[in-house]
């Protein structure tokens, strides 16, 4: 029901979302890639493999990955009843999208980038 | 068709349940926040299970048995959170 559409990301959550850095100004930044656990005005807290990562917007692009149902924990309840070898999310190929974000965009409080770009009734 | 804002807040839902669940009670209560916040600007109302099973006061995700107690009183059911603030809901019958 919730959709994520590449168009309205950058309003968008993008808290749960899969994220890599795809390019950044400070190389040593690149190639940072999780799940997006926080955000701030400026910044986005990945949680990755090693450990909890925070990535300044400005001046990095990062790819999200958008799935059916990003939003869906990657650790939920549901996994020990799934079946021995059967199908996970992951392997539907087609419902993953990779969008590519420069960071730029999303600079913004995370409760006002919903409404970037829209005009207001108010007025 | 559901506003971004409406989006936004069942994904936050979703999360800050999740998060609860796994013991991650700081990042559950921001998440949290943050739907409150948004519901807030985009003056739109909580869904009745998010209003139930938030505390008012810390932003918590209440888990009956957990961190909430839940109690049936005459005419109301109390919710009660560990940080101390009681909830009361209204029954019939």
């Amino acid at each position: 029901m919730t959709t994520i559409t590449p168009e309205s990301l950058p309003r968008h959550e993008l808290l749960g979302l899969h994220a890599r850095v795809a390019a950044d100004t400070d190389q040593s930044r690149v190639g940072i890639a999780g799940r997006v656990v926080d955000e701030t005005m400026q910044t986005v807290v990945l949680r990755t493999a090693s450990g909890v990562a925070q990535v300044p917007k400005k001046g990095a692009t990062f790819e999200f990955r958008l799935t059916d149902e990003a939003a869906a924990p990657d650790n939920g309840v549901g996994t020990a009843f799934k079946p021995a070898g059967g199908e996970t999310r992951q392997t539907t190929g087609e419902s993953v999208a990779y969008v590519t974000v420069d960071g730029g965009r999303l600079l913004s409080r995370p409760e006002r980038r919903s409404e970037n770009g829209v005009d207001s009734k108010w007025r | 068709m559901a506003s971004i804002a409406a989006e936004r807040i069942d994904r936050l839902h979703t999360l800050a349940r999740a998060a609860a669940r796994t013991g991650d009670d700081d990042r559950a209560r921001e998440y949290v926040r943050l739907a409150r916040r948004l519901a807030e600007r985009n003056r739109l109302t909580l869904p009745p299970a998010f209003r139930r099973f938030t505390c008012d006061d810390c932003d918590a995700v209440l888990v009956p048995g957990r961190n909430a107690r839940v109690r049936t009183r005459s005419g109301h059911v109390v919710v009660t959170c560990d940080c101390g603030t009681h909830a009361r809901y209204p029954y019939t019958g």
